[in-house]
């Protein structure tokens, strides 16, 4: 099992999206939902835009380039989206946001 | 030139002319081949090279930036086949619908220029040949002696189009542009491909129309409104557009907006650095004025409006972000009901 310190809690937006370095040097990007925060690839399966720029609005996850969509919390795809999200482990500990292992595809 | 092509859907193949570029040879055989801008800065029309030779016409094309080493990849829009060619495109590129406008090479001459603001300009451009396209779409145009194409909208809309209108803003060091606004471009030869682009409006549309501009990019809106005014779109749905620019000075096209101003179709002049001058309100009695950012002034205004909407936006690349962005978390529309070209 990977497990990697990747960033602060106080360096995620309320609501908000920041990228950061996993295991590894795989890059992803940490979305925070309320007391939530989740993990997924860092660039949109469709053209390799960095889903950091995206838009968020604490549930659905949008690629400002063509407007796929996803779930955050299952990494589904949603509306013109034909690829899910590869989505990692996340845990809180303290301040600390930890990424551990990818996580199965969304059914 | 024979390039076949392994897409996600399908194989096929066509043939390319000597000096054609791959993408536009694709696009007039037929095939909608993957692509946005069509000019080299979105990178979206990228193929990898499994066998043959490309000459890449532009090779600083800002469209590559998000190619990786050691995958042989490379722009339709830029290269030409110096072979015969073998590609795979990521994308699925189908054949195109029985009712799109067919794509091809097309020529023209400048018929005249005329100055609409200090820095923007139209161009009126007669075809050797006359031309489809549907409301909203785009030209690559290509000016004699200067390198790489630009995409622009047409701002008039009729079929069987024997000229073409476009809106050219000035930009400082803009080769094109300053090329256009010189006076070598009246009389001037230039080639054009397409039309291209998909954010288009066709009647039959049963939407209420939300349109979005900053600056030159009301060319492609006017062409829209057009349309839809022409197939009496507004005497069954409401149409509302927020045409931002800085101060009344960089306004233009109000006469005509005013003239498509009509019970159900509201349109609002949205100045980002003055205030409404007085005068303006006096002036266009039709129109209606606000200050501040025009994605702003349309979130405003628009509040609990949302119901059967589809968005036209255009503009800065900017203003379309920040337009999608309050589109898709305040106003909920799904990406569906958001039509926009990237190609400026």
């Amino acid at each position: 099992m990977t497990r990697r310190i990747v960033c602060r809690k106080s360096d995620v937006p309320a609501n908000g999206l920041k990228e950061c370095e996993g295991e590894g040097g795989v890059k992803v990007v940490i979305a925070n939902s309320g007391n939530e925060y989740f993990a997924c690839q860092a660039q949109c399966p469709h053209e390799e835009i960095p889903l950091c720029e995206g838009i968020f609005d604490g549930s659905v996850l949008t690629c400002h380039q063509h407007l796929w969509q996803w779930d955050i919390r299952t990494g589904a795809p949603q509306g013109i989206a034909e690829k899910p999200l590869q989505r990692f482990e996340v845990k809180v500990e303290g301040d600390e946001i930890v990424v551990g292992d990818a996580l199965p595809e969304a059914g | 030139m024979q390039v076949r092509v392994t897409a996600k859907d399908r194989s096929f193949a066509y043939e390319a002319g000597q000096g054609e570029k791959v993408l536009y040879a694709g696009l007039r055989a037929g095939v909608s081949l993957p692509y946005e801008c069509a000019t080299g800065t979105c990178g979206t029309c990228k193929a990898r090279l499994v066998s043959g030779e490309v000459e890449d016409l532009w090779p600083e094309a800002p469209g590559k930036k998000s190619f990786k080493p050691g995958r042989n990849e490379f722009l339709m829009c830029q290269c030409t086949a110096k072979t015969d060619l073998e590609i795979e495109v990521a994308r699925a590129a189908p054949a195109f619908a029985p009712e799109e406008c067919p794509v091809g090479p097309r020529a023209g001459t400048i018929r005249s220029v005329r100055a609409l603001t200090h820095d923007v300009t139209a161009i009126d451009v007669a075809l050797e040949l006359p031309c489809d396209f549907e409301a909203g779409q785009f030209m690559a145009v290509n000016a004699p002696g200067l390198r790489g194409a630009r995409g622009y909208s047409m701002v008039n809309f009729e079929r069987g189009a024997q000229g073409l209108e476009f809106v050219i803003k000035k930009k400082p060091g803009g080769g094109f542009s300053e090329w256009l606004f010189s006076d070598r471009a009246p009389g001037s030869r230039i080639e054009l491909v397409g039309p291209l682009g998909k954010a288009t409006f066709t009647p039959g549309t049963e939407k209420n129309l939300l349109v979005i501009a900053g600056g030159s990019g009301i060319a492609g809106m006017m062409s829209i409104l057009k349309r839809a005014a022409a197939a009496d779109h507004f005497s069954r749905f409401k149409g509302w557009v927020f045409f931002g620019v800085r101060t009344m000075k960089d306004a233009f096209y109000l006469r005509e907006l005013s003239a498509l101003r009509s019970e159900n179709l509201e349109i609002t002049v949205v100045l980002s650095d003055e205030d409404v001058p007085a005068q303006a309100r006096a002036d266009w009695p039709q129109l209606k004025f606000e200050r501040g950012f025009v994605h702003e002034a349309a979130k405003r205004a628009m509040a609990g409006k949302y119901d059967n909407v589809r968005a036209y936006l255009a503009g800065p690349p900017p203003a379309v972000d920040a337009a999608i962005r309050f589109l898709l978390v305040e106003a909920k529309l799904k990406p569906d009901a958001i039509r926009y070209d990237r190609f400026s």
